[in-house]
């Protein structure tokens, strides 16, 4: 190998293999990937507390405002035909008070006709209350739990794409904690010392600090021919190590 | 006097239904609002968005593979190693 290739290939080993990459690192991301399924959790719980309340409220509506102003008012306007002596016999009130209370002048016949006929007109009152009672609330309730879904999905594809993403680094960091394992291998077999790699990226990062200075040196324009000199040596001994 | 008519009620009581969900409405509009959740654009800004960058994990994926291959090297060292002893063995009785 020529003494130029030798060059190149310990740069390349100094650049490329002395990154610290501890597996503590590893252990971080795995947690991040923990911590990121616990706010999503969270998030989630909020959500439906959210949507919960909501839909509490709207059943409280349905049931506590709207079911008694609507069997109110269809009573009142009930009571207004009673009250219109050409449309009374329309009247469900009237029905009932003839079946059931003023029923004394009525033959057995018309007895049963009339008490079976308003009993009718009752079932009809609250049947249709009923049905118009349950599709209010279902037309209220109905859309809640759409965005409900529609949100719950949002937020776990947007969690499920985090943890996926986290996991691409934390396979990475593996990979290069395992890359380090195997040069540290190769190390020790051509009898190179321990840790060798992790001495020479502890020199590597001192190296890059006097570079540093150098550089704020050159900016203020306080830079001596010798300190570029010195730092060249610096580089040159850290390559022939 | 002309008697009750149960199916004639039915059809009034479709009108007075209709009638008295107006009114109510009108009544309780301010509750009915409060219960109408989110919008399309609050459930997209609560939702988030994180498809930022979904490109590049194509590239640390391939990295990752990479690395993966440069570790099995020392594996690779090793079996090549062995089944060249094995190798070794069966055509030379000199190895133990």
């Amino acid at each position: 190998m020529s003494h130029r290739n030798i060059l190149f290939l310990s740069v390349f080993i100094l650049l490329t293999g002395c990154a610290q990459v501890p597996q503590s690192s590893v252990t971080l991301s795995n947690s991040i990937s923990d911590d990121v399924v616990s706010m999503q959790k969270a998030h989630k719980s909020f959500i439906n507390y959210y949507f919960d309340n909501l839909e509490t409220q709207a059943n409280e509506l349905i049931n506590n405002k709207y079911r008694p102003s609507l069997i109110r008012q269809i009573i009142e306007l009930d009571v207004q035909k009673f009250k219109t002596p050409d449309k009374q016999h329309q009247s469900l009130f009237n029905a009932i008070q003839k079946a059931f209370i003023d029923n004394k002048n009525l033959s057995q016949n018309e007895l049963n006709t009339s008490q079976s006929n308003a009993m009718l007109g009752m079932q009809i009152f609250y049947s249709k209350i009923d049905k118009k009672v349950e599709l209010e609330r279902k037309q209220l309730i109905g859309p809640l739990k759409k965005q409900r879904r529609q949100l719950l999905g949002k937020v776990d594809s947007n969690y499920i794409n985090i943890v996926k993403k986290n996991a691409s680094i934390t396979a990475l960091l593996n990979s290069v904690t395992d890359i380090h394992e195997t040069q540290q291998s190769l190390f020790e077999m051509v009898g190179i010392e321990d840790n060798i790699r992790v001495e020479l990226g502890t020199k590597l990062t001192t190296f890059a600090d006097d570079i540093e200075e150098l550089q704020s040196k050159v900016d203020n324009g306080s830079s001596k021919v010798e300190d570029v000199e010195a730092a060249l040596t610096k580089f040159k001994n850290l390559i022939n190590q | 006097m002309t008697d009750f008519d149960p199916n004639s009620f039915a059809d009034m009581m479709d009108d007075y239904i209709e009638i008295a969900d107006a009114n109510i409405k009108q009544e309780y509009q301010r509750e009915l609002n409060a219960l109408k959740g989110l919008s399309e654009n609050k459930i997209n800004e609560f939702g988030g968005e994180t498809s930022q960058m979904d490109d590049i994990i194509k590239e640390i994926e391939k990295a990752k593979e990479s690395n993966l291959s440069q570790a099995e090297l020392i594996n690779n060292i090793t079996i090549l190693g062995k089944s060249t002893y094995s190798l070794a063995k069966k055509v030379s009785a000199l190895i133990p």
